[in-house]
Formats: C-alpha cells, sequence, structure tokens
C-alpha cells in the first residue's frame, strides 16, 4: 500500500486488550476503547469467543440457575447448583452432563447460599440479600439452619442436633466392676456426619466395685444418628444435684452401634478409664444459624453474617465442622456495623472482610475466642463471592488471593498489591454497581491463563495474563451472551461452566 | 402485505439548496446541479417545471445541468393501500417495502437532437441509463424504473434524496414539466413470530439479531388479534429483553406474532426466545455459535455470538 503523500502508516501489530482509564484518548493504539466478545489467542492475537454449548443432556435440565460451586468429591469432580424461581430456592448435585440429584433442599426465599466442602460432605448455608439503609446486606435466613448434604444424592438435612431427652435407666448388672460411687450418666447420639450431640437423658447412680453397670430405655434418636454413646462422670463425693454440672466422658465399650437397641447391659469400667471428655459437647449449638459466608480454617468450619449478627464469626472445634461452642467458638471482630462478607484462609491466617475492610485472626492452639484480631486494611474487602477459586478445586489458589474491591480487582498476599490487576480498566471497574458486587463472582483458570469475573451486569469481564500476571500485561476483555450470567465454575479441570436465569 | 405509494409533495432544490428566481440568466456557480433558469413551483400533487435552463458554472446558460426534486420525510406523501397519505415518521411498527417502482411523466416540446441524451440522476453516483428516447414528445411520456433496472435505491433514499434529471446536451427546447413524480410498489409489516408450546403472561422474551436498539416498541399478535405491548426491560443492539403483557384469555398455544416499531427495516433477522434460555452452559472451545434452550421442553437453537468487535485507541490519537 502506498502511503499518502507526508503521511506514515500505523501498524497495529499489538492488541492488549480493553482500556478504560482516563478519556478515550489516553486508550494507546495497541489498546480497544470498547470491545465485546473477543478472546485472546497466545499471546498476540485475539478472534470471537469460543461460543458455549448446554452443559446438560438430560430430560428437563435445570433452569434459573443463581449459583454454582465445585463440589470435589472422592470419585471426582461435581457441582453443587441452586436454582431461584423468585419463591423458593432449590439445591442440586450436578454429577455429570446426565445425573442430577435433587432437589437435596429447598428453602423458600433462598436466592443465594453459602458452600463449604468438608470430607466428602457439603455444608450449605441458605442466605439472601436484605436491604439495610439502602444498601444490599447478604445475611442469613431467619430461622434456617446450617444444613449437611452428604454427596450421595440424599437429602441434605440440618446440622448438628440436640441431645436425647428423657432419663436413662441405670442398673447394676452382672458382676463386674467399677470404682463404686455416685456418678452421672449419659447418652450422646453420634450423627452419620460424625457430629456428637451434646449429652442428654441424664440421670444419676451410684455403682458398686464388683458389678457393672446396665442401661435401659437407651433413647433412640433422629433420622441419621447412627450410634449412642454412654457417658459418665467420675464418682462424686458430693454431688450438689446439678446434673450438668460434672464432666463427662465417653466409657470405653458403652457404645451402642446402632438407633434402635433400648439397652446396653454389662458394662464395667473404672474411673481412671474415662480418658475422653464429652461435657464440652453441651456447649455446642444444637441448631447453627444459617449465614452468608462460609469458611474453613485449620480444618475448622468458619460461619459468618446470620440472620441476628452479622458481625460474630462462628468457628468450630477443629475436625468437627458442626461442633461449634456457643461459649469459646466465636470471634467478635470491632463492630463497624457492616457484616462480614467473606472468610477465607491464606498461609495459615484467617482473613475475614468486610464490604470495606480485611482483618486477620491467627489460630494460637487455644479456643478461638482467645484469638487476637488484627487489622490489616480499613479501606480494602470485598463482597460474598468477591474471592477467587481456582480450577475445580472450588479453593483460592496457594499463594495469593483474586479479590474484587471496590477500588480493583486486586492480588492479595497478606497485603492488598497495588497498582491493581484492573489498573487498565479502571473506569470500567469503577462504572460497576457498588451495591450489587454480591453478584460478582471470580474463577481463576491457570492452565488458560485466565480470569473470569462474573459482573454485577451479568456479563463476564475476561483477564488474560498470557504475558503476565501484571497490571501492565493484563489484557481484558468482556463477554456478553443472549443469557444473563449468574453464576461460573470450573468443571473436569478447566471447562468453564456457566449458570443462567431469566433475570 | 399491501400496497403504498409515494406521491410527489417535492420541492425543487438544489445543491445550493435554494430556489431561483425567474428568470435568471448569466453564469451559475459550479455546482453542477444548480438550478439557473426559471422554476416553477406547483403546490400540488406532481410538478411541472417550464422554461428551464442549466447551467455548468462556465458556460452561460442553457447548458448542462441538473434538476432535482426531493421532499421532506414529514411530508404526508406516503398512502397505504389507498389510505389517505401519512409521513414516513406515521408509517406502521415493521413497514418495510418488497418493490418499488419510480416514476416521471415527462412532458414539453423537448428535443435534444443528434447525440444528445438525457438521465435520470438519484444521487451523484447512482444515474440511470441513457434514457430510451431522446426526444420527449409534446404528448408527454412516462418513464418508470424499478429494481434491478437501476443500481440500488431504496425509497428512502428517494425520499430524501429525491432525484434529478440530466441533459448531456443542451435541448433545443426548453419547455418540459416533470410531472407526477411517484414511487408504488408494495410493502410487509416486518414482524417475527414463534410458536410456542405455552406461553403465559409474562413470559420473558429474549431477542437477538442486529441494530435491535432501534426498535421503540413491541405488539403481540395472536390468534385472535393484537394482546397487547411487550414491556422492554434492557435493550441492547444485539439484545432485547421483555416481558409478555397480561394475555387474560389468550393465553394458550398458537402463533404470536412479534411487530416491531421503530426502524425495523434494518433489523432483520431476529431470533426470538421465548421464555427461559437460563440454565447450565459451558464454553466449547472452537465452537462458532452460542447454543442456548429453547425452553427446557423443547430443546436448543443456536444463536449467533452476540456483536463481537473491538474500537482500537485513536491511531495518533
Amino acid at each position: 500500500m502506498l502511503p499518502l503523500r507526508d503521511h506514515s502508516p500505523t501498524v497495529l501489530d499489538e492488541f492488549n486488550g480493553f482500556w478504560s482509564r482516563g478519556d478515550d484518548e489516553n486508550c494507546p493504539p495497541d489498546h480497544w476503547r470498547d470491545c465485546n466478545n473477543v478472546q485472546f489467542i497466545g499471546t498476540n492475537k485475539f478472534g470471537t469467543r469460543d461460543g458455549i454449548g448446554i452443559s446438560q443432556t438430560l430430560t428437563g435440565p435445570l433452569g434459573n440457575i443463581v449459583r454454582t460451586y465445585n463440589f470435589p468429591q472422592p470419585t471426582g469432580n461435581t457441582v453443587i447448583i441452586l436454582t431461584y424461581d423468585g419463591v423458593n430456592g432449590k439445591i442440586y448435585h450436578y454429577v455429570n452432563p446426565t445425573t442430577v440429584f435433587g432437589p437435596l433442599l429447598t428453602v423458600a426465599g433462598m436466592s443465594d447460599f453459602a458452600f463449604v466442602p468438608y470430607a466428602g460432605r457439603g455444608y450449605i448455608s441458605p442466605f439472601t440479600s436484605f436491604v439495610v439503609n439502602g444498601l444490599n446486606v447478604e445475611k442469613g435466613l431467619s430461622g434456617q439452619p446450617l444444613y449437611v448434604y452428604k454427596g450421595d444424592g440424599t437429602a441434605a438435612f440440618s446440622a448438628a442436633g440436640a441431645g436425647p431427652g428423657g432419663a436413662l435407666t441405670i442398673a447394676n448388672g452382672a458382676a463386674g466392676f467399677t470404682d463404686a460411687g455416685f456418678k452421672v450418666f449419659g447418652v450422646v447420639f453420634e450423627f452419620d456426619t460424625g457430629y456428637l450431640s451434646p449429652p442428654g437423658a441424664l440421670n444419676t447412680f451410684t455403682t458398686s466395685a464388683s458389678q457393672s453397670v446396665s442401661f435401659g430405655t437407651v433413647p433412640t434418636g433422629p433420622l441419621h444418628v447412627i450410634a449412642r454413646h454412654i457417658v459418665a462422670s467420675k464418682t462424686i463425693n458430693t454431688y450438689n444435684g446439678n446434673l450438668q454440672g460434672y464432666q463427662l466422658f465417653f466409657i470405653p465399650n458403652g457404645t451402642i452401634n446402632d438407633n434402635t437397641s433400648l439397652f446396653l447391659n454389662n458394662v464395667s469400667f473404672y474411673d481412671a478409664g474415662l480418658l475422653e471428655d464429652a461435657s464440652h459437647l453441651f456447649d455446642n449449638f444444637t441448631t447453627i444459624p444459617a449465614g452468608a459466608v462460609l469458611g474453613l480454617y485449620h480444618n475448622r468450619l468458619c460461619l459468618a453474617s446470620t440472620f441476628d449478627d452479622t458481625n460474630t464469626i462462628f468457628v468450630s472445634t477443629a475436625g468437627e465442622p458442626e461442633a461449634i461452642s456457643q461459649v469459646d467458638g466465636l470471634l467478635e471482630p470491632q463492630n463497624d456495623g457492616n457484616p462480614i462478607t467473606n472468610l477465607q484462609e491464606l498461609r495459615d491466617v484467617l482473613y475475614p472482610f468486610r464490604r470495606t475492610k480485611t482483618i486477620s485472626y491467627v489460630d494460637n492452639g487455644d479456643v478461638p475466642s482467645s484469638w487476637i484480631p488484627v487489622p490489616v486494611d480499613n479501606a480494602l474487602g470485598t463482597s460474598v463471592h468477591g474471592v477467587g477459586t481456582v480450577l475445580d478445586s472450588g479453593s483460592t489458589n496457594v499463594d495469593q488471593l483474586l479479590i474484587a474491591t471496590y477500588e480493583g480487582f486486586m492480588l492479595f498476599n497478606g497485603r492488598y498489591m497495588t497498582p491493581e490487576l484492573s489498573w487498565k480498566v479502571d473506569n470500567f471497574w469503577r462504572g460497576l454497581d457498588q451495591n450489587n458486587f454480591r453478584k460478582i463472582q471470580i474463577v481463576n483458570n491457570p492452565i488458560e491463563k485466565e480470569f473470569y469475573i462474573v459482573l454485577p451486569t451479568q456479563n463476564l469481564l475476561v483477564g488474560n495474563y498470557a504475558n503476565g500476571m501484571d497490571p501492565k500485561t493484563m489484557r481484558w476483555s468482556k463477554w456478553s451472551f443472549s443469557m444473563s450470567v449468574n453464576t461460573i465454575a470450573i468443571f473436569n479441570i478447566n471447562t468453564l461452566i456457566i449458570g443462567s436465569d431469566n433475570s | 402485505m399491501g400496497t403504498y405509494v409515494v406521491n410527489t409533495w417535492f420541492s425543487l432544490d438544489a445543491n445550493t439548496g435554494t430556489f431561483r428566481a425567474d428568470p435568471i440568466l448569466g453564469t451559475c456557480s459550479s455546482a453542477d446541479a444548480d438550478i439557473l433558469s426559471a422554476l416553477s413551483h406547483q403546490s400540488t400533487a406532481g410538478l411541472a417545471v417550464f422554461n428551464q435552463h442549466f447551467c455548468d458554472g462556465v458556460t452561460p446558460c442553457p447548458a448542462n445541468g441538473l434538476i432535482r426534486a426531493s421532499t421532506l420525510l414529514t411530508n404526508n406523501a406516503i398512502s397505504l393501500d389507498g389510505n389517505p397519505a401519512i409521513s414516513f415518521f406515521g408509517l406502521p411498527a415493521g413497514f418495510q417495502l418488497t418493490s418499488e417502482v419510480f416514476s416521471i411523466f415527462l412532458r414539453g416540446n423537448l428535443s435534444f437532437g443528434a447525440g444528445g441524451h438525457h438521465f435520470l440522476q438519484f444521487n451523484p453516483l447512482t444515474e440511470s441509463v441513457s434514457l430510451p428516447l431522446d426526444t420527449v414528445p409534446a404528448g408527454g411520456l412516462t418513464y418508470s424504473f424499478s429494481n434491478p433496472d437501476l443500481p440500488f435505491v431504496s425509497a428512502l433514499d428517494l425520499l430524501g434524496d429525491g432525484a434529478g434529471w440530466r441533459y448531456d446536451t443542451a435541448p433545443s427546447f426548453f419547455f418540459p414539466s416533470m410531472e407526477a413524480w411517484q414511487i408504488t410498489g408494495s410493502y410487509v409489516i416486518i414482524s417475527a413470530s414463534i410458536t410456542p408450546s405455552s406461553v403465559s403472561s409474562h413470559t420473558p422474551v429474549t431477542l437477538t439479531g442486529s441494530s435491535l436498539d432501534t426498535i421503540t416498541g413491541i405488539t403481540i399478535v395472536g390468534s385472535g388479534g393484537a394482546i397487547g405491548s411487550g414491556i422492554i426491560t434492557s435493550i441492547t443492539p444485539t439484545t432485547v429483553k421483555f416481558t409478555m403483557p397480561s394475555l387474560g384469555l389468550a393465553t394458550g398455544a398458537g402463533m404470536l406474532v412479534f411487530e416491531f416499531s421503530g426502524f425495523a427495516p434494518f433489523m432483520l433477522p431476529i431470533t426470538i426466545i421465548l421464555a427461559d434460555p437460563s440454565g447450565l452452559y459451558e464454553l466449547i472451545p472452537g465452537k462458532t455459535a452460542d447454543t442456548l434452550y429453547v425452553d427446557h421442553s423443547t430443546g436448543t437453537m443456536d444463536v449467533a455470538i452476540p456483536n463481537p468487535f473491538i474500537k482500537t485507541g485513536f491511531i495518533n490519537g
């Protein structure tokens, strides 16, 4: 091509994506003032984005999808899905394109939910948005508990549970042995999720040194109770009349491994053999209120933003996600009126977030209520789905978090890295509806070197870091579809799945 | 399907955009379309121009030149199916031409002589071939042009740009009239339809296509007639979302026709996604279209990936 006189041709041989910073004239020639539905190919090409296809081939595929979570199971990666028709929220378990279990749970008004996988089970917490002083606040649904799903297609049910009622019948059994004396006895339910109820059916009995003890009218429990354990105090010299005032222990060999038998006879034990404490179970929630936020930290389940309390963080006993002490399992960061919006673990530190604040806690080996809150950032925080997950693990990246803050899309490694990754699209990001940041969801696909971000506009913002995960080398693009995008997840290692409703 | 007539309520004009008084002789400006001589504008249907002289900007008149006639889109000049004329902006939703014939009646004692030609010019780049007669008989003659006789000229072009009559040599007599400028043809009301298995009040509907942001209203017509207007909830160049009006007794299966207000001629084809494209999708490498659920009982449909584009930064901006 011959150049016009005094005009040199401008060659565009680099395509570095969407630029929305300053005014249009600030857009470098190798960037785009605007774009839609283009994807990056390699390090320096672009084309129309790939098309989408349906992800369910069964009859009656799910519609009105508002939320998805990865649910890794021992047999493979699956997805937990919430559908919402404006009245009822229903949760399904998507195993593969031809197998969907559910509804596992139906709750009126459940427009969103929090979820964490744990030991093959899933913990589900229904929540929705409430308008408080003109701002959307996400918190658990009133009167709803935390639910547990066993991962096998059966219905989800309320986590934790009450202890037995009534009173145990106790008598001397056949010849055996005990430390003779007055003791308190009780029963603990064991659920199929591993949860142990508070002791119940308490009663007293004076044992004889040369005889064992037999138990009758052992209460049976509700569905999901798979065993019952007899607990006992050590010998009490002076009984004060308070059945719950004594430390109780699991009796060795004091287990009934079913939920039907009404007696357990001829149990012998010495006080010295009572080693496993059960009295702390009295302090646990028997019904854990639903919250808008779930997280895992040091093998503990963490829950926050219940309907009645958006500031307290409930932390379970390590290894017992449904055992949350009402006494010392609570974290109480300084209340600034904004709810807890997210909980993430990074490098052995628990980071609770509010919409504009970040705090940290470190497990000191003692009970959670002894942990000390440390402010990390008093200006930057995130929303309920504003921390990115990686691939199909459903968890955060190992060494850093990808966080959607009001200021931008940022890397967090214990502190927020500036400039933000969304530096090039700063105008665009700041134009998003901050009151609907709850709709933002982030997935990181390191294989494709791309972030996918669901926007409050129900479209996607795509960040490509094939040229480096740096504010200056990130390449951005916007994707739109002929349906609304509510939620995304990575399935089967690196397949992006998109959930859509009719809004 | 119907017929339309655009009767001339044309005004005479030229590149300079002004009428000239009668008569002006001498050298005109260099604009080829300037009308120099006497033009008589009749404010009746049809147009007669007498005593024309033309100027090429150099040669004292008479000489080559162009006389141009056009109309205003606000003039009541368009008659549908014999009904009273309406303006362009009064056309019904979805109006689109399916054929057009432009005709003009030339009258006058006009002779071009050997080698002379005359043409109809529709814009600076589009002109008829040399008209078949080099002499317009005293009794007059109607010339008609229909696509594809001409390079494509839309009725809208004719309304907006008008048409001109050009000589390449001066006729030996100068008493012509150009009458009965007229566009006739057939039209349809543009619409899109779907026959759903069921439909209910307030069902969400999504349209996909291009230039959809020109839609200003949607009328839904069922087998029993017009049902009501769709309530548009969002609109982009590629997607329009609206909800069905209250259907009342009209609820049920059957064809639904959506008639569109706005500059509808530019927006076909339109894809209708009725009810429920919600669901679970996955990105498929190499796929060149989006496959959506039509609803959850009637399968899927492929739609184009909506409006892929980039706008580069300003070059040397």
